[in-house]
């Protein structure tokens, strides 16, 4: 028999599978559980997006597409990324169509990182950035975030985490799982320090229409002097409701786009065809659709704060995507004991802080992409739950 | 005001607390919008919505298509109050169109039902001529499916 693992890249023999899959697979496998775990829209796409999607599978669109996405798609992202953000691109050469956000993240780091090379990872944060760093041969460091300063990246944590290794900071805002988003001025104070230096930012800003301010979602590159420096990944799963569909985008200087393409040509071709003439429509007149969606979210997002600060657990208030992250310190539970005792005893899933880095211990990652009567339900379980271990 | 009217339109089981986390107001303010909305009239009822397809009763469920002439001075509001005033009448509009009223009515029996419109519709004095069609199945009603499409929930657990 041949060894396969000996046979794998060492790199990838070193990745620790996901620590929460084993919650997971437990939590897959009970009855009527009661979910506040899941990281995708509960709505579906729009009606007339789908029927877009339909149309070009009925007119037999069937083939690839050019490998930066459809010449009309990109047009369509640069209108949308000027009129929603006011920032300008390309659709020539600064844009890239990719399978989801995720594609984008990955070109875009191994594009960048050089073995050694030091990227800066804001955490809690989403759980590909690390990965895939390693999987360079680039060293991440941790910028842990605390709940005393909403789970924002502060202007000094960023200053002290600089050396003349650094090659990127990876800047996840509006942020999965913590639902903290950094405002305007706060990101012009980040973007101070970055200019001081020879620094890109690779900003994740899929969930940037969710965000429930007066002020809105501020794209990194619509800040003075920080379009050279940074890349955008966003995409259409969190905002039109498309995780199906795998598509995203990048958007970024010219020859970083440029590099970025050609690994995408040969790694992928192009991103899927249906999805992206369902893209084209979603851009064109989805903008009502992420309106009324945005309200919704607001809605159950304002009531399961409450709920939760009601039943004592501390909960910040989150400003953008669907999670909220209330700490369960005062349980005296780590967070995987809570969720494991939590699942058994009541029947509700929810994600383990620390899951998403170890600065999430303490603390519990409860979606609100679902419908207010299901989440009346799991809260009120929840409540069930904490007075009995109170006992 | 907009967005406490959408709720309430969606949920008549919401608590004041609810209502208020719902809209980040306090439960004082939701309560006086609330009582101002009756007062104004746009709340007007407070139904639970029944899916008599389930209810295995034998109730007949027609629209009928009614033309009229309208009445001096009075026009169509008078025709329209006679008629909503029979508690036979379940939903009543006025329409533009091939006719004047749709009203749909409800009865125990198809002899009820008949006997309704032949009676009581057909012979007011301004009624020009009535439609009658039958009811089979209600699939959606105020908004809210009445199938029995299971909604589960598709999404998979991944991280
Ligand atoms: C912060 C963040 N970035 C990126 C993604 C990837 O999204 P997609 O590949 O569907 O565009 C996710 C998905 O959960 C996410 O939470």
């Amino acid at each position: 028999m041949i060894d396969h693992t000996s046979l794998l890249n060492n790199k990838i023999v070193g990745l620790k599978p996901s620590g929460i899959r084993r919650f997971f697979d437990i939590a897959n496998e009970m009855d009527d559980v009661i979910s506040l775990s899941i990281g995708e829209p509960d709505f579906t796409t729009p009606w007339h997006v789908r029927e877009e999607g339909i149309r070009s599978l009925r007119d037999g669109k069937t083939w690839y597409t050019p490998n930066s996405g459809f010449k009309t798609l990109r047009g369509e992202i640069c209108n949308y990324m000027s009129r929603r953000f006011g920032v300008s691109y390309n659709s020539d050469n600064e844009v890239l169509v990719t399978v989801g956000g995720s594609e984008a993240i990955d070109l875009c780091m191994r594009c960048l990182i050089n073995p050694g090379d030091e990227v800066l990872i804001v955490s809690p944060s989403f759980v590909c950035y690390e990965p895939i760093c390693l999987m360079c041969g680039g060293i991440p460091v941790t910028l842990k975030t605390k709940a005393e300063n909403n789970f924002k990246l502060t202007p000094q944590a960023l200053r002290d985490a600089i050396t003349e290794k650094t090659k990127m900071l990876v800047l996840p805002y509006p942020n999965n799982p913590t639902g903290a988003i950094m405002t305007k001025r706060e990101l012009e104070e980040i973007c101070d320090i970055i200019k001081e230096h020879n620094i890109l930012v690779m900003s994740d800003e899929i969930y940037g229409e969710l965000t429930y301010t007066k002020e809105g979602h501020t794209c990194l590159s619509s800040i003075d002097g920080m379009k050279e420096r940074s890349i955008i990944v966003s995409g259409f799963s969190k905002s039109y409701a498309m995780t199906g569909w795998r598509l995203g985008y990048a958007l970024g200087p010219k020859k970083i786009i440029e590099a970025m393409t050609r690994l995408h040509q040969y790694a992928i071709m192009s991103a899927p065809t249906t999805a992206q003439y369902a893209a084209i429509e979603a851009l064109k007149n989805g903008d009502e659709d992420i309106l009324r969606m945005r309200k919704e979210y607001n809605q159950r997002r304002r009531y399961i704060i409450d709920s939760f600060n009601k039943m004592g657990l501390d909960c910040f208030e989150g400003l953008g995507a669907f999670y909220v992250f209330p700490c369960i310190k005062s349980t005296g539970l780590s967070s995987e004991d809570f969720c494991m005792r939590l699942l058994q005893s009541k029947r509700v899933a929810v994600v383990p802080g620390n899951a998403f880095g170890d600065c999430g211990e303490g603390f519990i990652r409860v979606s609100y992409s679902y419908s207010l009567d299901h989440i009346k339900e799991a809260v009120k379980r929840i409540n069930e739950f904490l007075t009995e271990i109170k006992k | 005001m907009k967005e406490l009217i959408k709720i309430l339109d969606e949920n008549t089981n919401l608590t004041l607390e609810e209502l208020a986390s719902l809209t980040g107001k306090t439960e004082e303010q939701v309560k006086e919008d609330i009582e101002k909305l009756k007062k104004d009239g746009l709340i007007c009822g407070n139904k639970m919505l029944i899916n008599w397809n389930k209810a295995n009763s034998s109730d007949v469920f027609v629209l009928v298509e009614l033309k009229v002439v309208p009445q001096k001075e009075t026009g169509f509001e008078k025709i329209a109050e006679e008629i909503l005033s029979y508690k036979e009448v379940k939903n009543l509009y006025l329409m533009a169109g091939a006719y004047d009223f749709a009203v749909f009515v409800k009865g125990s029996s198809i002899q009820e039902v008949s006997a309704f419109v032949s009676n009581r519709l057909a012979t007011m004095e301004c009624v020009t001529s009535t439609a009658t069609h039958f009811i089979l199945t209600t699939y959606k009603e105020l908004g809210v499916k009445m199938t029995d499409s299971t909604s589960s929930d598709g999404r998979s657990m991944i991280l």
